[in-house]
């Protein structure tokens, strides 16, 4: 009895899961692909892949003024010379917020992202309400994350494409004179590379 | 370009909602599929 119990419990796959399971074991059977191999990728994932190469790109572009002419003339060669490697056919540009310009980054048309520099794009990312919004209403798409920018702020807004992703270099934050580029870099967020957010405060990290 | 796929400027879909600390992934199947898909691509496979 307490087996029967047991195997109706273990059964309880969703058809989704059931699905990925058969997709694998199938794939391993045929030799396309190696479970440990799946792992070490979904580890890369989670752990190197990630908003955090980002923001050393950008930490680095406030302290280093050679190297930000440089992202800014060429993201995809100045991240290159950093060690991070474009994904094939990707052109990265970078686009420099200042006082009177904001910009933002979507994808109407799916989910184009720069992945080596952001990791994979959050689920708002790839959502209808932002993709239809973005372009048309960027100061109410603002509004939905709790950014309100000075009324004289223009905003420009990217879209983008297989080809071409975009990163967002945001304002480097007042009270930051003298930080190394490791301290600087825990003050940029996800967001604020996306444009649909700030940096972190000084205040917000101490 | 118009089609279905193209959503800039439709209305409709309501707020943008941010998920704080949003997971790499949601389920653990999601890594399995991004994972085989990368794998596949990187043998040529399709």
């Amino acid at each position: 009895m307490a087996h029967d119990h047991d195997h109706e419990h273990g059964s309880q796959l969703s058809e989704t899961q059931l699905r990925v399971r058969a997709l694998e074991t199938v794939l391993t059977e045929k030799g396309y692909i190696d479970p440990t191999a799946l792992d070490a990728i979904i580890e890369a994932y989670e752990t190197k892949i990630g908003p955090h190469n980002g923001a050393r790109v950008v930490a680095k572009a406030w302290s280093d003024p050679a190297f930000k002419r440089a992202l800014l003339a060429d993201a995809s060669k100045a991240v290159s010379a950093l060690g991070h490697e474009s994904r094939v056919g990707d052109h990265l540009v970078a686009v420099e917020n200042t006082p009177d310009l904001h910009n933002m980054v979507v994808c109407t048309l799916c989910s184009c992202y720069p992945w080596e520099m952001l990791g994979l794009p959050p689920v708002w990312y790839k959502s209808a309400p932002y993709r239809s919004r973005a372009v048309k209403d960027p100061r109410g798409v603002l509004a939905d994350f709790g950014v309100k920018l000075p009324e004289d702020t223009r905003i420009r807004v990217w879209d983008s494409t297989a080809e071409t992703r975009f990163i967002v270099l945001p304002m480097r934050p007042a009270g930051t004179g003298g930080w190394s580029e490791e301290r600087l870099a825990t003050l940029v967020t996800r967001d604020s590379m996306i444009g649909t957010g700030l940096p972190n405060k000084p205040e917000e990290v101490a | 370009m118009d089609g279905v796929h193209d959503m800039g400027g439709m209305d409709g879909f309501g707020k943008v909602e941010p998920e704080p600390n949003e997971p790499v992934f949601h389920a653990p199947w999601e890594g399995r599929v991004l994972a085989m898909q990368s794998a596949m691509r990187y043998a040529g496979a399709w």
